[in-house]
């Protein structure tokens, strides 16, 4: 008399849960992007503040900050002047008390030694919540994911090439200057010219992705794609033949250091098209210092003009084969080469 | 039970759809052939040096480092594979950044690093040293440093 009892069949319930997975399954990735997107726009918010600092500085100290510099004068001989310009914004991010308390004790110290104090102070507005690299304990060095454009050279330290909106002067930090170029400057027009865009932070000392810097002796790349050519796309790692003591773990790894190494962005290729490469083997050194992200299919940068927008991964970036030492004039590497410079002469159009 | 097999194909693929990536190309690899040789400063050789060859294309940077015995071996993608055939001018310079502490190197001293290596074989600019390398040949450098 069971028999006529209606239940479900062993089949029917697993047809049903299948049915509960494909759902599932379809979910999931629509969650993910969400993710993205909101780390995204937080990403963006985090830009606007430092394009608005920018702003505010200029109109504050009438010129825009330096990106390496020093916060007292350098006694004369010293060659070292390797703070970070985005000390020089702290005030203007809401940061004045920790910009007073640098200003007391750091003011003369290298930012590579343990004496800056204040370097494992976390300034949360200068992490990208989309970068998978972790967010150092409190106790250590702190990082950033933003950077300073320098550019579409890469002999910008050494012969002073910096084609972009901030430069590195030693003359002013010789006189305790804490400002470099000024709005007059930016011939191409601010609206133009790239301020700010971000790059993934190193994650560890042995790794061999593209967040890594390779850097050699000598000045062995002169073009784009000589430095490309070293990275092993297939694999996305470093060939083996790239020994481990060639890899520096420099990407955003201190956010008070000003070399371009540590908090430097060029032009010159692709933003995510390229690892870094550093030709003097310092650490703030000349070099390719490509944008680069985790957010789906570009970076996000700020321009001149505080304006916030998105860069895709397909930006026209010209001849990847032209020698990026010596520039003058327009800027070989197409559009994204053009945002980088600041009197390029070129017209852009998007 | 089959039924899971389809099921987990499905999932599969929409994570996949939904986490799909554009991973970027590399430039375009160019066939190389086998170079090595050999680099001296003033006749005695010299280690450590790190040997770069510059095309006028710019397309890649074949490069070495040179052992104790001044001995190196060019490799362009991977372990070993020379460089491509044509002619390229010849840097050479040594490493003189030292590590202070784990990650960190030393700052340049006042007038910058010095190295016995005369520094115009730094720079692709200043260089006078250029070598042809041939396809079908075994190519052997010596480079002379003075």
């Amino acid at each position: 008399m069971y028999k006529n009892k209606s239940a479900f069949t062993l089949i029917e319930l697993l047809v049903v849960i299948a049915i509960i997975a494909i759902l599932i399954g379809l979910l999931l990735p629509a969650v993910q992007k969400v993710r993205e997107a909101a780390a995204r726009t937080q990403c963006t918010n985090n830009f606007k503040q430092l394009g608005l600092a920018i702003h505010n500085f200029e109109s504050t100290m009438g010129a825009l900050p330096w990106h390496q510099g020093q916060l007292s004068v350098v006694p004369a001989g010293v060659v070292n002047y390797r703070q970070s310009g985005v000390l020089l914004l702290l005030p203007y991010l809401e940061q004045a008390a920790l910009f007073a308390k640098i200003e007391a004790t750091d003011g003369d110290q290298d930012p590579w030694w343990g004496t800056f104090l204040n370097q494992k102070q976390r300034i949360p507005g200068l992490l990208c919540p989309s970068d998978p690299a972790p967010i150092p304990d409190s106790n250590t060095t702190q990082q950033t994911n933003y950077m300073f454009c320098l550019g579409d050279s890469i002999d910008q330290i050494q012969f002073a090439r910096e084609r972009g909106m901030f430069i590195a002067s030693q003359t002013a930090a010789l006189s305790g200057v804490r400002t470099g170029l000024k709005f007059k400057d930016i011939t191409d027009g601010t609206s133009n010219t790239l301020a700010m865009a971000e790059r993934r932070r190193a994650t560890s000392g042995s790794a061999r992705d593209m967040t890594m810097t390779y850097i050699q002796a000598g000045n062995w790349f002169t073009t784009p794609n000589q430095c490309r050519a070293s990275f092993d796309f297939a694999n996305r790692s470093f060939p083996a033949a790239v020994s481990q003591g060639d890899l520096a773990t420099w990407s955003g790894l201190r956010w008070h250091d000003g070399g371009s190494g540590f908090s430097g962005i060029s032009t010159n290729a692709a933003p995510n098209s390229s690892p870094a490469c550093c030709w003097v083997r310092w650490d703030a050194g000349s070099g390719m210092y490509p944008p680069s992200s985790t957010h789906t299919g570009g970076i996000v940068a700020v321009f001149g003009d505080a304006s916030v927008r998105f860069i895709t991964n397909n930006i026209d970036s010209g001849n990847q084969n032209a020698n990026a030492t010596g520039l003058s004039g327009p800027s070989p590497f197409g559009i994204f080469g053009a945002m980088g410079t600041r009197a390029g002469e070129e017209a852009i159009s998007q | 039970m089959k039924i899971f097999i389809p099921v987990g194909f499905v999932v599969t693929v929409l994570a996949a759809l939904g986490c799909g990536s554009d991973a970027p190309k590399g430039p375009e690899k160019i066939s190389t052939i086998p170079v090595d040789g050999v680099v001296t400063l003033n006749g005695k050789p010299a280690a450590d040096v790190s040997i770069s060859l510059h095309h006028s294309e710019g397309k890649v940077a074949p490069r070495g480092m040179s052992d104790k015995d001044g001995k190196f071996s060019i490799y362009t993608y991977g372990k070993d594979d020379g460089a491509p055939a044509g002619k390229y001018k010849v840097t050479a310079a040594k490493n003189m950044t030292k590590e202070i502490s784990p990650g960190v190197l030393a700052p340049p001293p006042p007038g910058g690093f010095k190295s016995d290596i005369p520094t115009k074989y730094e720079s692709v600019n200043t260089t006078d040293i250029s070598v042809e390398i041939k396809a079908g040949e075994k190519n052997s450098l010596k480079i002379d440093l003075k």
